[in-house]
């Protein structure tokens, strides 16, 4: 049983001891004539841990964030009472002094639900160990309080002393400290590597708590090595003005209060992304009846953030989607009418005549051959219509060639003279041709068609594994992509492929299309 | 002249075949496939293979057999393929492979027994024959008549002949005009577009085409040689 499910079954009450405990923390450091403002914001940061905790703990109750911020809280207050000069609380406050750390340090190898690798479990049991060990020193090993001059030494004792060697306290004060500044240092480091390896949404959720832990590891192993080194030499490891070294004090507390509000904005994080994805797989552990699914789902979707985007989404997918129906039945009434009007009354003329014929042979020999080579002609017409109906419905040369024939016969189709440049190495998927095609063909179309223009450009090339294709020309400009121009459906098309599409088309300067549409 | 025919349409195949014996050419073979098609090839090397572009199994087999056999059997047998499909693309994809032997003509000249037959005899005698509504296609085309305008109507007429891939006299005979006029006008228009002129009648069709199609000119260069799809 974990320390968050044995204190699970009471969270009220393990919270309300801790924020207790910190304000009572506080008044007992008013009392003891501590100075005002490191009291308020020392307090401060302590409350916020704690209440940053309750609302993890709220949110998801299976996972130790909760109790570890909590926690933390409690710990930080403790080390509140190092300055108080209040017999015995100093002693416990300087001997539990930012043992919150380990808790930190903890929820920075696995926030939110991550398992310790082997290398983070020995780090976390070295730095317990090495707090354990200076806790030890601090508390049976006993030292005039050198440690905080601001206080007067005079009247403090150490009741819990067993023996009185500065020597003996010096040596496991060097050594603990020397260990929590190592193992601090190599925590931030796991944590940062963590951060890094991370896919780009999990990132998204836990940079901020990896970032603020980070930050607090670093200024676990400052002020160990500090510890250990003015110890050590009596002189302090980074040797501040006397003018800078308020401003220096408040940077280092600010920085510390950064870590609270770092978990704060993760678990708020957790709540909008992950958090019910969270809530979910925990349901579904347990059991999985269609109810708990269509819950659990239930749950995911009421999301505000994820359900809006969903939302957006599905109504631009069902209008692309709609907009792609429309156009393939137009484009279907299109084939229909042109068969209907073209082949079809060329047929019909056709066998009209060859009636004629028929009866002009017993008639009038002699004409025979002259309305055989009109129903020739006919027919030749009739074969050109239908090469081209083909031609429209589906470019041939396209499939059988390749995009770069394709983009030649377009070219030469134009109205308007094109500049084409193809750069390509052999085929490309033929959903990627057929749409490189349709872009081409559309662009030059509304060319011809709206752009006044005297010339247009269009370049083909392989780029970042896909084909990118830029269509330019020097006409009025002032494409309007919902005027039913046909670049709405471009636009679906390139997007129904996951390409990129982007029109630029101010008024009086030419349009510029470039469309990039991936070749996997 | 010896005749392999290939088309997976047995009418289409009964066409040419009439039209061919009936002009004097001898059928070595008749095949369905592009399989076939190159297995017939191979034994009875004829002097002439007039192939569908659209032939089993594959819808490029037509055309990919006819660019295997102008590969393998260049100078020997002759290249006449029969599209539906009007499309310079795939006649500058025939002539790409070098000069001569190669024709591309639309199915509808299987209509015009003349026209068919003559292309036959061209092609099978080393020759080129270029639909005349392909050649119109690429002469159409915005950028093509832009670079033509500084040629007289007259002599738009002959280049469009001579990229059909006929000769001096076969273009003299189409307008009714002296040999010698020709050749003074295909001398002009050389002159006036700067293109250097070919005794060879292939390797003049070839330079014409590419010119009329915008190759070689600045600003409208694209790659040759797309592969065709497996």
């Amino acid at each position: 049983m974990t320390l968050a499910q044995k204190v699970g079954r009471s969270p009220w009450l393990f919270i309300g001891a801790a924020a207790a405990f910190v304000v009572v923390t506080h008044y007992v450091g008013i009392a003891a004539g501590a100075p005002l403002t490191f009291l308020i914001v020392d307090t401060g940061i302590g409350l916020l841990f704690v209440i940053v905790g309750a609302v993890a703990w709220r949110r998801r109750p299976t996972s130790r964030t909760g109790p570890l911020l909590i926690l933390s809280g409690a710990l930080w207050s403790l080390g509140s009472y190092g300055p108080t000069g209040i017999v015995p609380l100093w002693v416990l406050g300087f001997a539990f002094e930012r043992s919150y750390d380990v808790a930190l340090a903890l929820l920075a190898l696995t926030f939110p639900a991550a398992r310790l690798s082997r290398v983070g479990r020995v780090a976390m049991w070295g730095l317990g160990g090495s707090f354990l060990l200076r806790s030890a020193g601090r508390l049976l090993l006993q030292d005039p309080p050198r440690t905080y001059p601001e206080f007067p030494a005079d009247g403090l004792f150490n009741p819990f002393a067993i023996l009185e060697s500065r020597a003996a306290f010096e040596t496991v004060e060097v050594l603990a400290n020397a260990g929590i500044a190592v193992l601090a240092i190599a925590i931030a480091l796991l944590a940062a590597r963590r951060l890094l390896r991370s896919p780009s949404l999990t990132q998204a959720v836990i940079g901020p708590v990896l970032i603020g832990s980070v930050v607090a590891m670093l200024f676990a192993s400052f002020d160990a090595a500090e510890f250990a080194w003015t110890t050590a030499t009596g002189s302090p490891l980074i040797d501040v003005p006397e003018s800078l070294s308020g401003l220096f004090d408040w940077v280092i507390l600010a920085a510390r209060a950064t870590v609270p509000v770092a978990f704060l904005v993760g678990t708020l994080h957790l709540r909008s992304a992950g958090g019910a994805l969270a809530t979910m797989a925990s349901r579904l552990e347990r059991e999985a009846s269609p109810a708990d699914v269509d819950d659990a789902l239930a749950t995911y979707i009421e999301n505000d953030q994820l359900a809006t985007l969903l939302r957006n989404q599905l109504a631009e997918l069902r209008a692309s989607r709609a907009r792609i129906v429309a156009a393939g039945d137009a484009e279907r009434r299109r084939i229909e009418r042109a068969l209907h009007d073209g082949a079809q009354q060329h047929l019909t003329g056709i066998a009209v005549r060859l009636d004629d014929v028929r009866r002009t042979a017993v008639t009038n020999p002699a004409k025979v051959a002259e309305q055989l080579a009109e129903i020739a002609a006919e027919l030749r017409d009739a074969m050109h219509e239908m090469r081209e109906l083909a031609r429209g419905i589906h470019p041939a040369i396209l499939t059988e060639a390749g995009l770069g024939p394709a983009l030649a016969t377009l070219a030469r189709r134009s109205t308007v003279p094109v500049d084409l440049s193809v750069n390509l190495d052999g085929r490309m998927p033929l959903p990627t041709e057929v749409t490189a095609y349709y872009v081409v063909a559309e662009a030059l179309t509304n060319v011809a068609r709206s752009a006044r223009a005297n010339r247009a450009e269009v370049a083909v090339e392989r780029r970042d594994d896909g084909l990118f294709i830029r269509v330019v020309d020097d006409g009025i400009g002032g494409a309007d992509p919902l005027a039913g121009s046909g670049i709405e459906g471009l636009r679906d098309r390139v997007r129904a492929l996951n390409g990129r599409f982007l029109l630029d088309s101010p008024a009086g300067r030419g349009t510029m299309l470039e469309v990039w549409l991936p070749c996997e | 002249m010896r005749v392999i025919i290939a088309d997976d349409s047995a009418v289409i195949r009964e066409g040419v075949v009439r039209i061919l014996t009936e002009g004097g050419a001898t059928i070595a073979g008749q095949a369905r496939t592009a399989d076939e098609l190159l297995a017939l090839v191979d034994d009875l090397m004829p002097d002439l293979a007039v192939i569908d572009i659209r032939m089993p199994p594959s819808d490029t087999a037509g055309l990919q057999a006819a660019v295997r056999i102008r590969e393998m059997h260049r100078g020997k047998v002759g290249v006449l393929v029969l599209s539906q499909f009007l499309e310079p693309e795939y006649a500058l994809m025939l002539l790409a492979g070098g000069s001569g032997g190669v024709g591309y003509l639309l199915k509808d000249r299987v209509a015009d027994a003349t026209e068919l037959l003559a292309s036959a005899r061209r092609v099978a005698a080393g020759g080129s024959a270029i639909d005349p509504s392909v050649v119109d296609e690429i002469v159409r085309g915005r950028s093509t008549q832009e670079r033509l305008s500084v040629l007289t109507s007259r002599e738009r007429q002959v280049m469009a002949l001579v990229a059909e891939g006929r000769s001096n006299r076969s273009v003299a005979e189409h307008l009714s005009i002296s040999v010698k006029t020709v050749e003074a006008q295909v001398a002009t228009i050389f002159s006036k577009l700067g293109l250097e002129e070919h005794p060879d009648d292939n390797r003049r069709v070839l330079a014409v085409i590419a010119y009329l199609d915008g190759r070689g000119m600045s600003g409208a260069h694209h790659r040759r040689g797309e592969s065709l799809p497996d």
